[in-house]
């Protein structure tokens, strides 16, 4: 984008050109929180899967359909699958209907779809999330909460926690390279990198925190305090009928959907 | 000139602390004109900036004695909100001065626009004019936090300038940037001054105030030990007396005169030394 471009498409309402990327992102949360509640609520594989499925459809749709899979996968792998494990462990010859025998014990049915419910709704749960952590820039959100009354300091609250996140993760990887540089090990296995880390953490943290004054008075010359309207350089394009409804929609569906699941399912 | 800045009497401690940072205060500061705030480490130039500031008592707390009066008000009658946009003030620190929140140097300049309510299409061209005056126009699409030293010392000058503030107080702006950023932060300081501004400037680098400024404000161990025009102050023995950094021109004009070879007046730049100079070896060429 030439600099002209980019200046231009400050005068316009800020489009990514994909469906659910420009989706409004306020409408879009309350989508995802419905759904990833009643994905957390009912604790049915059936609801999980479904709305596991609803996130897939949506994820793969957008540009962030790669790393979607990825992480999701990585996740499928590291936490459920641990969890599906312990879960099968403790449930092992439980009386009850045997679906499968295991190192010569049986797992009964229940114990499977025990298993089966913790994995979609944690897929489910998580997967609908990401859908919108992914496709959704938090300045963008954080610019329509302010649209809808938020005040500009909460705004602020988020972004910059978000920001601190970033920049203790940045901090870190200087400190582990300076450590690098004199000789102290910090590649290799999993303990290795933990050892390197541990003793920086804190001091990084600490450090972190003591930028607060200084980010204070850069924010206090700034008039961040000024009383009055604040106005936005980015501009987030108002909520159409069609997002609204949709939000609604979600909302009402997880309300019905929660009552129902737990009476039927 | 009208006086915009008057200190009567100022003493201030910052909390925790017996001893005062800043002793009896007294000067005026004009509109219009810029002021060279110098002196040794912890002699008080930082205190006497955020006391114009109002950062001294209101942010950090602490005793203040005297008045400081801004446009003819106390200091303590100012609502902090409109003092940020009377009086803009530039951090030593460039990196501690980026908002962290916004993703490019465009927003970041617009950020204390926003903060004020201007609208948009206002705040789009301020920062494009701001832009191409303190030369980051090329940077717009970066991000602010990955920008050097220099770049970022000059994005934090655009965020200020951009409040439209008549007077700008800046802490130190060179003491972490190379010789080539730290004169292109003088090249901003001088345009300020030409748009009229009133900026008082604490700074190490005599020699660059010298070219720069108005008048020398001399703080040495909490107090004014001189105040006046660049050349009154500058080559004021009182200023080594003190600890106070001189400029190389005066320390060669002091040598020459040790050496019974003095210039007819001390210059306090090099420009002025060099000027010297010339004339001596041509006054010699003559009376060969």
């Amino acid at each position: 984008m030439t600099d002209q471009e980019f200046i231009e498409s400050f005068r316009h309402y800020q489009k990514k050109n994909n469906w659910w990327c420009d989706f409004h992102p306020v409408a879009k949360l309350v989508f995802c929180l419905s759904f990833g509640f009643l994905s957390l609520i009912v604790f049915k594989w059936q609801v999980g899967l479904a709305v596991f499925l609803l996130a897939g459809l949506i994820a793969i749709r957008t540009p962030a359909r790669k790393t979607y899979f990825i992480t999701l996968g990585v996740m499928f792998v590291a936490g459920c699958l641990f969890t599906v494990a312990v879960r099968l462990y403790v449930h092992m010859g439980d009386p009850g209907p045997v679906a499968f025998y295991l190192f010569g014990k049986a797992v009964p049915v229940a114990a499977v779809i025990s298993c089966l419910d913790l994995i979609f709704m944690i897929e489910g749960f998580l997967g609908i999330f990401m859908t919108f952590f992914l496709t959704t820039e938090m300045r963008d959100l954080c610019c329509c909460l302010e649209q809808v009354g938020m005040s500009p300091s909460a705004t602020f609250m988020i972004l910059s926690t978000f920001s601190g996140i970033a920049s203790i993760k940045e901090k870190l990887n200087c400190v582990r390279e300076s450590q690098r540089a004199r000789g102290i090990e910090t590649e290799g296995s999993l303990v290795v990198k933990v050892k390197s880390i541990l003793p920086v953490l804190f001091p990084v943290i600490i450090s972190s925190m003591t930028g607060v004054e200084d980010r204070t008075l850069a924010m206090d010359a700034r008039a961040f305090s000024a009383k009055g309207k604040h106005t936005a350089l980015r501009r987030a394009a108002p909520a159409k009928p069609v997002e609204k409804m949709v939000a609604a929609l979600a909302v009402i569906l997880c309300i019905a959907g929660s009552i129902a699941g737990r009476m039927y399912l | 000139m009208g006086v915009c800045i008057e200190f009567q009497d100022v003493s201030y401690a910052y909390p925790l602390t017996k001893k005062a940072a800043v002793r009896h205060l007294n000067c005026r500061l004009e509109t219009g004109k810029c002021y060279g705030v110098i002196g040794p480490n912890a002699g008080g130039k930082t205190t006497f900036c955020n006391l114009m500031r109002g950062l001294c008592p209101n942010f950090y707390g602490g005793i203040l004695k005297g008045t400081v009066l801004i446009h003819g008000k106390n200091l303590l009658e100012w609502e902090d909100e409109e003092l940020s946009v009377q009086i803009g003030y530039v951090f030593q620190d460039p990196f501690a001065q980026v908002s962290g929140i916004k993703e490019t140097v465009f927003e970041e300049i617009g950020m204390g626009l926003e903060n004020l309510g201007v609208e948009a299409e206002e705040m789009i061209a301020r920062i494009v004019e701001i832009a191409k005056m303190v030369h980051v126009d090329t940077l717009l699409q970066k991000n602010p936090l990955a920008l050097s030293g220099g770049q970022c010392q000059r994005v934090a000058f655009a965020s200020i300038l951009a409040l439209d503030s008549d007077i700008i107080v800046i802490d130190e702006p060179t003491s972490q940037l190379d010789p080539e950023a730290g004169s292109d932060v003088f090249e901003i300081i001088d345009m300020l001054k030409k748009q009229g501004k009133t900026v008082i400037i604490a700074e190490h680098k005599v020699d660059l105030l010298a070219e720069y400024c108005d008048e020398i404000i001399a703080i040495a161990g909490g107090s004014i030990v001189a105040k006046g025009p660049v050349k009154e102050v500058l080559s004021d023995p009182v200023l080594p007396e003190n600890g106070v950094r001189i400029p190389q021109a005066v320390s060669l004009a002091r040598e020459l005169w040790q050496a019974g070879k003095p210039f007819r007046e001390i210059p306090v730049t090099m420009q002025e030394a060099i000027g010297l100079i010339k004339e001596r070896r041509e006054g010699r060429a003559d009376g060969n």
